[in-house]
């Protein structure tokens, strides 16, 4: 039968735990301590920078080793996530095999049908942000762009990689939105938020994104917009501080979210 | 008694694993001059010392290691301007000679790998299976 496997729902504590696993056998304190290549070196995967077309990174594994293969034109950051991605496949998924399969379509939706995807990036944010050095760094007294810089710089990740983060651990009511072309592509928001913004949906008017996206003058400072701009659920007179950083080069925007109440 | 049996049998007390209370304990280091906290601060900051010594000597060992490993890989030649189809022949040849568990690859899209690509997964492949050049 040609029937589509089921989704294995991911796991992300396996993730999690391996990275801890790793932290705790290498024996160091902040992530930075070393190249990440010397890290996953320690731990029998070789990287390599090769060139990529489609793919940022890749995995070949045989018995105890592997070598990532990552692509030769990604920023630092980029590079950085793309290694611990792989080698949260490495330590996390090393006794699964998706070579039986490798040179058929079938390969590719057992792959990403496994649901192993989510539990490599949980690795990679645990291993490169670990929660006992980041959380307590998200009690903030105002949520902007500039604290999540200074934890980007200080763990050496993208912004945002460190944006997601952030709301995982922050006590404040936050959403970051991505937006591409004035749609919104994702958004990841603390469980108090409320309402999220859908995804397919046109960005709001009367935010600032939307400021941007139709080419007028868009603030890069923090705004005090109308939350019911936003947010469904919000009250008329409900306001909420919206920070932009825009991307031009990609045609995107990241929209920083913060309810206040 | 002489002077060395007394100085025997009191080592003998003293190695005697007699059970002492707190109390006693705290009496006699007291009575000893020994500040127990900073004894204990002494020891685990040299033992963190040594630690991170020792941490910081096997990351330069990797480093090195590291650094050469990539080396011979890098001097791997890839075979010059396979097909496609020869190239897919090769690789999966590598791959019958490990047994299927002992081997994963998690290749986004790799139907769309490039023949650049697929040369240099081979590459890594030969590296892995420490196949000879």
């Amino acid at each position: 039968m040609n029937e589509r496997p089921r989704r294995r729902q991911p796991i992300r504590g396996i993730g999690v735990k391996a990275a801890n696993e790793v932290r705790r056998a290498i024996g160091y304190e902040h992530p930075t301590e070393m190249e990440i290549e010397v890290l996953a070196y320690m731990r029998g995967a070789l990287v390599r920078s090769v060139p990529a077309r489609g793919a940022r990174a890749n995995l070949l594994r045989v018995g105890e080793r592997g070598v990532i293969g990552v692509g030769d034109r990604l920023s630092p950051e980029e590079r950085r996530w793309a290694i611990a991605h792989e080698l949260g496949h490495f330590e996390a998924h090393a006794g699964v095999s998706f070579l039986g399969l490798c040179s058929s379509r079938d390969m590719v939706s057992a792959y990403e049908t496994s649901g192993r995807e989510p539990e490599a990036n949980a690795f990679a944010a645990e291993l490169l942000m670990p929660q006992d050095l980041f959380a307590k760094r998200c009690d903030v007294a105002r949520v902007t762009w500039d604290p999540i810089r200074g934890l980007a710089n200080e763990f050496q990740v993208s912004v945002t990689a460190a944006a997601l983060r952030f709301v995982t651990f922050t006590a404040d009511r936050v959403a970051l939105v991505c937006m591409k072309d004035a749609v919104i592509q994702w958004c990841s928001a603390t469980r108090d938020f409320g309402e999220r913004p859908a995804r397919g949906a046109r960005v709001p008017a009367w935010s600032e994104a939307h400021a941007y996206f139709a080419g007028r003058e868009a603030s890069t400072k923090p705004e005090t917009v109308s939350a019911s701009a936003w947010c469904d659920d919000a009250d008329d007179d409900e306001d909420m501080c919206e920070h932009l950083l825009p991307s031009p080069r990609l045609g995107s925007a990241l929209s920083l979210l913060w309810r206040k109440t | 008694m002489t002077k060395t049996r007394r100085e025997l049998e009191a080592l003998t007390e003293a190695l005697d694993d007699v059970p002492t209370s707190e109390e006693e304990d705290r009496a006699t280091t007291a009575a000893l001059g020994v500040d127990v906290a900073k004894m204990a601060a002494d020891i685990r900051s040299k033992i963190a010392d040594a630690d991170k010594r020792e941490r910081e000597r096997r990351v330069e060992e990797a480093r090195r290691a590291y650094a050469a490993e990539i080396e011979r890989l890098e001097r791997r030649r890839i075979e010059a301007k396979p097909t496609r189809d020869e190239q897919l022949a090769v690789f999966r040849s590598l791959i019958a000679r490990v047994p299927a568990q002992a081997v994963a690859m998690h290749f986004h899209k790799y139907e769309s790998a490039s023949d650049e690509e697929l040369a240099e997964l081979i590459r890594a492949l030969r590296h892995l299976l420490g196949e000879d050049e």
